[in-house]
């Protein structure tokens, strides 16, 4: 899970791990890992998640967490402008140090109100023109999470 | 109560200390002089901090310290009145700020480990073939690391003594006690690419990982890792920090929490004059842009009813919709006319620029302003004001509120009535006063005259429709001007509405 803080990243492990979700925002220091069993197919996958802080001054996301990431997850909080932008900056990051592994932009809370959006349609859009992949989410409503966690599993395998 | 720390302090914080559980920062300059603090030195110093003291003082262990010569200090688990800590100083733009983490807990396991560390050397004393070399690390468990040893084939093996923490661990039991570090911690996958290559140099020290936390046995773990080379043998160590209380969190939280309630606040502010840019635009294109087709409608109309001869074509009917249009067309333009004042007034867009006028002038201009209309309702003005009083005030504005309070007054006269304007000296005060005789108001009516959110408007006393607008330009100059404006009124009697000018204004 990369990106800005308090985007959401912890959230979202939370639901699809463990169906909660809390109000109160504690922020990760380090890395917290997770792990889920799911079945693809006739496989059982071990998804092992790594919770990483969010990115600002204070805490820089290091570049060898991300090595042996199968895949990765930009997470953006769509009423914060500028977490899209940190956002891109890391997965510049992560394309180079995973050597190309899928990863999906995950515009999260979007259960707040559309007036409160500063990520709209066109940036989202224009995102697809570049052939990201994009999923809307709410960790608080869950909506899209599990089509998130699922379809970055597909993307991992049939890598 | 860190926000106000700077940001190189905060980031040396959470970069080069590990989890902590107390903490007590003293600002100093460079000569070792107590500028600030933050945290409880009493705790800490056994003493109270005086601002422009000296930290050496305070803290034996800092003397002969001071001026500090490079960037940054450390002096690890020196003894204070009460606490054990370690010591860093951080160079901030010219000053210091000296950062006391607390590490009593450490010690008191520390007490331990050298407590064990003696009694062993005791026992052994003239043996030396206790085997004790092949543990060399045995009493680490004290300090919460687990030891393992790293095989040549690659292989961990848990060293006793064994930590509690570990022993909770699930896979632990699973593995009959054991454990394999990197299957049991998934995040040293990566840093034990770090620390092989470390073991492979064979360097001398130690190199530690960065935190992480899981959560296991019910209990929210911080860990890091560390790994070393003692006699040629390598060695993964782990130590747990539990997470209740670790302040680290507290600090970073504290930031992050402060920058997302800014960012809300800028937000907000943007939004916010967002809209009153917005609101700006409504108004002037109101006033300026409406008026023009207004002004052009009324030309027309003017030019219809002051030829005698082309009304007089028209049948009856016809005139009569004619001078409908004049007053609806008028009545229009003096709404704009208020709205644009209005509005300018509730967006600040204007100045006071005072003067010294004569008041028997200015009550003058306003009551030939108003003596057309009073004529159309057959209503008598009186004038009835003193000489020689001179005041300091904006001549348009001022106006401009004694018109307002002229026409709604006439507005509420019925037919043949009287009005009056009184202007006069009282003691220190000056007071314009414009009385009428018309339908006046109750007292709840009066309390609400002048309240932003009242937009019930009261048809004058020939129908004659309000915009609500009036009362608010004048309570708005009379603001501005710092007067007063008062209000007495009884229903059917009436309404008495009084500008005070205070002393200050007077020439
Ligand atoms: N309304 C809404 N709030 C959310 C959603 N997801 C997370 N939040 C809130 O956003 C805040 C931050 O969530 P976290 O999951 O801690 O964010 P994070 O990205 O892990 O933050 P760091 O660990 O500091 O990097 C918390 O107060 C959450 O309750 C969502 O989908 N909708
Ligand atoms: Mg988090």
């Amino acid at each position: 899970m990369l990106g800005a803080f308090a985007v959401g990243k912890t959230s979202l492990v939370q639901r699809y791990v463990n169906s909660i979700f809390s109000e109160k925002y504690q922020t990760t220091i380090g890395v917290k890992i997770d792990q889920k069993v799911v079945r693809v197919g006739d496989t059982e996958v071990n998804l092992m998640l790594w919770d990483i802080h969010g990115e600002d001054n204070y805490q820089k996301v290091k570049p060898s967490y991300i090595m042996g990431a199968a895949g990765y997850f930009v997470v953006v909080d769509v009423t914060r402008e500028e977490t899209l932008e940190v956002g891109l900056h890391l997965q510049k990051m992560a394309d180079q140090m995973s050597k190309g592994a899928p990863f999906i932009v995950v515009m999260n809370k979007t259960d707040l109100p559309r007036s409160e959006w500063y990520i709209n349609e066109s940036a989202i859009n224009e995102l697809k023109e570049n052939s990201y992949e994009v999923i809307l989410t709410s960790a608080k409503e869950g909506t899209g999470v599990e089509e998130a966690f699922s379809r970055l599993t597909h993307l991992m395998i049939n890598k | 109560m860190l926000k106000d720390i700077p940001q190189n302090v905060v980031e040396y914080l959470v970069d080069k200390i590990p989890p902590y559980t107390g903490l007590l920062m003293i600002k100093v300059d460079s000569r070792g002089i107590v500028k600030n603090w933050k945290g409880n030195p009493e705790e800490y110093l056994g003493g109270t901090l005086a601002v422009n003291g000296s930290i050496e003082e305070h803290v034996p262990a800092l003397s002969g310290v001071c001026p500090f010569e490079q960037g940054s200090v450390k002096l690890t688990k020196i003894q204070l009145k009460d606490k054990y800590c370690d010591i860093h100083a951080v160079k901030e733009n010219g000053h210091y700020w000296i950062i006391f983490i607390d590490q009593t807990r450490e010690v008191d396991s520390l007490k331990d480990l050298l407590q064990s560390m003696n009694e062993e050397q005791l026992k052994s004393r003239g043996n030396l073939n206790t085997g004790a070399d092949d543990l060399p690390f045995r009493h680490l468990d004290k300090l919460n690391f687990a030891t393992f040893l790293r095989h040549d084939d690659g292989a961990f093996s848990l060293q006793p003594n064994i930590p509690k923490w570990i022993a909770k661990h699930p896979l632990f039991e699973e593995a009959s006690g054991s454990i394999d570090p990197v299957e049991a911690f998934p995040f040293l996958e990566v840093f034990i690419l770090e620390v092989e290559t470390f073991w492979n140099e064979n360097r001398e020290s130690y190199i530690v990982s960065e935190t992480w936390s899981e959560t296991f046995a019910d209990k929210d773990h911080y860990l890091r890792a560390y790994a070393t080379n003692f006699n040629h043998h390598n060695y993964l160590f782990l130590k747990s920090f539990i997470r209740e209380g670790v302040e680290e969190q507290n600090l970073l939280q504290a930031f992050r929490d402060s920058t997302l309630a800014f960012d809300k606040l800028a937000k907000t502010e943007k939004k916010l004059k967002e809209l009153l840019a917005y609101k700006n635009k409504f108004n002037s294109i109101i006033s300026h842009d409406l008026r023009a087709p207004i002004a052009a409608v009324l030309g027309v109309v003017n030019v219809l009813t002051t030829d005698e001869e082309e009304i007089g074509k028209l049948n009856e009917d016809y005139q009569e919709l004619i001078y409908g249009i004049k007053d609806e067309m008028n009545r229009l333009l003096d709404y704009n006319n208020k709205l644009y004042h209005w509005a300018n007034l509730e967006l600040g867009n204007f100045k006071l620029e005072l003067e010294n006028i004569a008041l028997d002038e200015i009550v003058k201009i306003a009551s030939e302003t108003a003596r057309e209309k009073c004529h159309e309702k057959n209503i008598s003005l009186l004038v009835e004001a003193e000489k020689n009083i001179k005041i300091r005030v904006d001549k348009t504005l001022f106006l401009q509120a004694l018109n307002n309070l002229l026409s709604n007054a006439i507005k509420f006269t019925p037919m043949g009535q009287t009005i009056t304007i009184t202007a006069k000296k009282d003691n220190r005060e000056v007071s314009v006063s414009v009385t009428d005789t018309g339908v006046g108001m109750d007292d709840k009516m009066v309390k609400n005259l002048f309240k932003e959110s009242d937009t019930t408007t009261t048809r004058g006393t020939s129908g004659e429709k309000g915009t609500g607008l009036g009362l608010g330009i004048i309570k708005k100059i009379v603001d501005a001007h710092k007067f007063r404006i008062t209000v007495k009124s009884k229903p059917g009697e009436g309404t008495v509405f009084t500008i005070h000018i205070p002393e200050t204004n007077l020439v």
